[in-house]
């Protein structure tokens, strides 16, 4: 049973720590089998927490990633020692290598992970739950990523009523053309209904805490030095201390600027499941910074010139079984 | 609370104003009706007094607009939240959170109230609008009218001067619209705000307002005053009016001068159902359960030849369902349709609809091409009919008012044009039947006149209709037999003046007037008068 107050699926801020980990992790790994290690752990949590398994739709979308990515890489590459075909098709011709064919799986691969990451994050959190945390000073990028988060369920059901639409107007279903032609009025539907829920959040006074005076210019310092800090260290590698040292200190200028600005009727409830998930999280993160630090080759895949199979060890798998630490958790079922 | 001056306003890349220079002036607690056709530039104006016009849409602005003492050109809507609340037409479209309580709260976290003070406010609106029975409950699992009570819940919360209503019964039955006007009469008596309010149904709001403003394209305000003086420059008139001048008396005349007029009629003998030509559609013992909850139960409809059946039903009542159903979009789990004595169980949809047509609640959905005219050549391309359509689609967009609109974008239109479009696009086949959800809404009267009237063409051409629709006048003048479902089952059928009369809460504007079944509607003093 949770605890009063507590939320089925656990603390929002819980699951952000675990999809910014997740998702660091899809975006920096390239070997196949820690992404396939990966996307099963996000479906497992996902599965935990809706006791759902993604739909057959779902999986096509998947499936389609991974091949339209190895098809583009086949018909681009031409590296590779290992020619499995050599057509002579004017500029599309020349050899098709293996190595293009794992290179281009690869890279499908990690954006459907990144994708099953995604629907987790989907299921974890509402808008409501992003706006609540968007700091003040960020208003607008708050309404956009609430427009974004609202947007693909807006659009899901958009299709479903324009094929319905199509049907009642007689047209019989017609797989990828009708697909084609939906995009225009699928996406002016989904944004003339995202539009409505805009107007309502600025209605209803959305923004109107913005930060006044002393507190707005500190937290505009603030996030001019963590902006300034990451860039610091991006051009100064070898001298982390600096740019970590000044996103250290901007963090402290913000949490100062933002502290108590704004209260919650029914504040979201902290339980150990959600504390372990963000160490979990956490410690994830921090073993992939360190392996992206001293041991990168551990976490790419790079097939070229000539194909390999790609190698395990125990770190990176260590940091993909921590995030599917919260399967252990509760969910909703 | 509210002084406009000289208010002229115009929508991004148009060249036509949505408001004209609009004088008006609010005092506290006042109440207003904005009445006004589709496209005067009601909803415009409401959005001018919480400030999203001009600041969310944009566009050019003109004038001065003093909400509360502050300036609209400098106050934006989050300013103006904390002297403004508003409620949009489909409420349950503009929720932002899942339940009750967090929705009451958000306007209040918005603005940085404190913890205590949000627990505090939160639970004196829950007790004084009497939500106490929904909490705990989620906000997509609430019926029509009590998402439209915590929609206007939502907008009090922060103790608005001035609370603004855009259509807010649009999609309510009539006893749940009924009672959210008379429970924001007694919250405004109560709390004291200034309330404007627009609805196309005019007569709900005429006895609870102080004062109402007519506009009239291009968003110019015609006339403002009390409802008794107001009453004759309706834009169109209610249908108390409306009776007023049929029994000869003026249009202003006193409600009781027309009671007592309607009460004196007598009523004809065989003034009711017309003689219907043959069984159109049948459909027997249909059922449906979504995710195991019965929607449908063991219900029987039959539509004839040339007969135009009226749908009615609380919310939730299954009339979707049905239609749905009847047009192959989701399949029942028993039952059997017949249509013109064939049977359409397994037919798909795209091959029903060329003898059916079907225009869904939200006629937008069906609308996806560039132009009007090219609505109208998908649906003939997608039967093969594009040399030989059944309907000339000119003669079709001419007698549906739309000849001047055929090369227009159909999303850009007012929502009574959209709902002929998509009817256009359906009628282009030539259907053997016709199945309207909620075909009015957001309609004017006078569209709904030339509905109606297009309805009736339809079926003395032999069409069978089937409408399912909450607008009991617009059912009463126009359908000759009327089906009434409540939770999924049929609970009754017969004539539209007895059945609406007999199903409590759905009377008509005049039944209500007279408390006597006939006559339900100003078509039956027009017959009376002819037969006399």
């Amino acid at each position: 049973m949770p605890a009063p107050g507590a939320r089925a699926v656990g603390h929002p801020s819980a699951w952000l720590a675990w999809t910014a980990s997740a998702a660091s992790a899809a975006l920096l790994m390239r070997n196949p089998w820690y992404l396939l290690l990966l996307g099963g752990a996000a479906v497992a949590v996902r599965w935990r927490l809706t006791r759902r398994a993604p739909t057959r739709s779902a999986v096509l979308l998947l499936a389609s990633l991974v091949i339209t990515s190895t098809l583009v890489n086949v018909l681009f590459s031409r590296a590779g020692d290992t020619v499995l075909l050599h057509l002579r098709l004017g500029w599309l011709g020349g050899p098709y290598t293996l190595e293009a064919v794992l290179f281009g799986a690869a890279a499908g691969l990690q954006i459907a992970v990144v994708f099953l990451v995604m629907m987790v994050f989907g299921v974890a959190l509402t808008p409501a739950d992003l706006l609540r945390r968007t700091p003040p000073g960020l208003y607008a990028v708050g309404v956009a990523s609430t427009l974004g988060l609202t947007f693909a369920p807006l659009a899901r059901r958009s299709f479903q009523d324009l094929a319905e639409a199509r049907r009642v107007r007689g047209l019989r279903a017609q797989g990828v053309r009708e697909a084609r032609a939906s995009v225009e009025p699928l996406v002016i539907l989904s944004l003339e209904r995202a539009l409505a829920q805009a107007e309502a959040l600025t209605a209803r006074g959305w923004a109107a805490g913005t930060l006044e005076g002393r507190r707005r210019a500190l937290a505009l310092t603030g996030w001019i030095g963590i902006a300034a800090g990451l860039g610091l260290w991006a051009v100064q590698p070898a001298h982390p201390v600096w740019g970590i040292g000044l996103m250290a200190a901007s963090l402290v200028a913000l949490a100062a600027a933002l502290r108590g600005t704004r209260a919650r009727y029914q504040p979201d409830v902290w339980t150990w499941p959600d504390r372990l998930v963000v160490i979990l999280s956490a410690a994830a993160l921090a073993l992939l910074m360190v392996l992206m630090a001293r041991a990168p080759e551990l976490l790419t895949y790079y097939p070229y010139p000539l194909a390999y199979l790609p190698g395990l060890h125990p770190a990176p798998i260590a940091v993909v079984l921590l995030l599917a630490g919260p399967i252990l958790g509760r969910g909703r079922g | 609370m509210v002084e406009l001056d000289r208010v002229s306003y115009w929508y991004p890349d148009s060249t036509a104003p949505a408001l004209t220079g609009v004088d008006l002036s609010l005092l506290d607690g006042e109440r207003l009706l904005v009445a006004g056709a589709s496209g005067a530039g009601k909803s415009t104006l409401l959005r001018v007094m919480n400030g999203l016009v001009p600041h969310f849409y944009g566009g050019r602005f003109r004038g001065r607009a003093l909400i509360g003492g502050l300036d609209t050109r400098q106050a934006g809507p989050a300013t103006l939240a904390r002297k403004v609340g508003m409620v949009f037409q489909e409420p349950q479209s503009r929720f932002l959170t899942s339940s009750i309580e967090d929705e009451i709260a958000f306007g209040m976290e918005s603005a940085g109230a404190g913890r205590e003070e949000i627990r505090l406010r939160v639970a004196d609106i829950v007790g004084r609008l009497e939500l106490g029975p929904l909490l705990g409950r989620s906000l997509d699992r609430l019926s029509a009218g009590e998402q439209a009570k915590v929609a206007i819940a939502a907008a009090l919360s922060r103790h608005p001067g001035l609370l603004l209503m855009d259509e807010p019964c649009t999609e309510l039955d009539p006893p749940s619209a009924n009672a959210v006007v008379r429970w924001v009469e007694d919250l405004q008596r109560e709390q004291a705000f200034t309330l404007a309010v627009s609805d196309h149904r005019l007569e709900r709001w005429l006895d609870r307002v102080g004062r109402v403003v007519i506009l009239r394209a291009p968003g110019t305000l015609e006339a403002a005053g009390p409802p008794r003086e107001m009453r004759g420059k309706l834009p169109f008139g209610e249908p108390v009016g409306e009776a007023a001048q049929a029994l000869g008396l003026p249009a202003e005349a006193d409600r009781e001068a027309v009671a007592r007029a309607l009460a004196a009629l007598q009523r004809p003998e065989h003034a009711a159902v017309a003689p219907i030509r043959g069984e159109r559609l049948v459909a027997r013992g249909l059922s449906f359960a979504y995710n195991g909850l019965p929607a449908l139960k063991d219900v029987d409809v039959e539509v004839g030849e040339g007969e135009i059946v009226g749908l009615v039903g609380r919310n939730g009542s299954g009339k979707t369902t049905l239609l749905r159903c009847l047009m192959g979009l989701i399949t029942p789990t028993t039952g059997e349709i017949r249509l013109d004595g064939r049977s359409l169980i397994g037919v798909p949809v795209a091959e029903r609809a060329r003898d059916i047509g079907y225009v869904p609640q939200a006629p937008g959905s069906l609308l996806f091409s560039e132009t009007v005219a090219d609505e109208l050549a998908f649906t003939l391309s997608s039967h093969g009919l594009e040399n030989q359509p059944p309907v000339d689609p000119s003669e079709l967009l001419e007698r549906l008012g739309l000849k001047d609109v055929r090369d227009a974008y159909p999303r850009d239109l007012s929502a009574g044009q959209r709902q002929r479009v998509a009817l256009a696009a359906v009628l282009v086949t030539s259907p053997k039947l016709v199945l309207l959800d909620e075909p009015t809404l957001g309609m004017d009267p006078r569209a709904q006149r030339d509905l109606g009237r297009l309805l009736r063409d339809l079926a003395e051409a032999g069409t069978g209709i089937l409408v399912a629709s909450h607008d009991v006048d617009f059912l009463a003048s126009h359908a000759q037999r009327l089906v009434v479902l409540e939770a999924g089952r049929l609970l009754r059928m017969g004539d539209p003046a007895e059945t609406l009369f007999a199903f409590d809460g759905f009377g008509t504007s005049l039944q209500e007037l007279t408390g006597r079944a006939w006559p339900a509607c100003v078509e039956d003093i027009v017959v009376s008068s002819r037969r006399k």
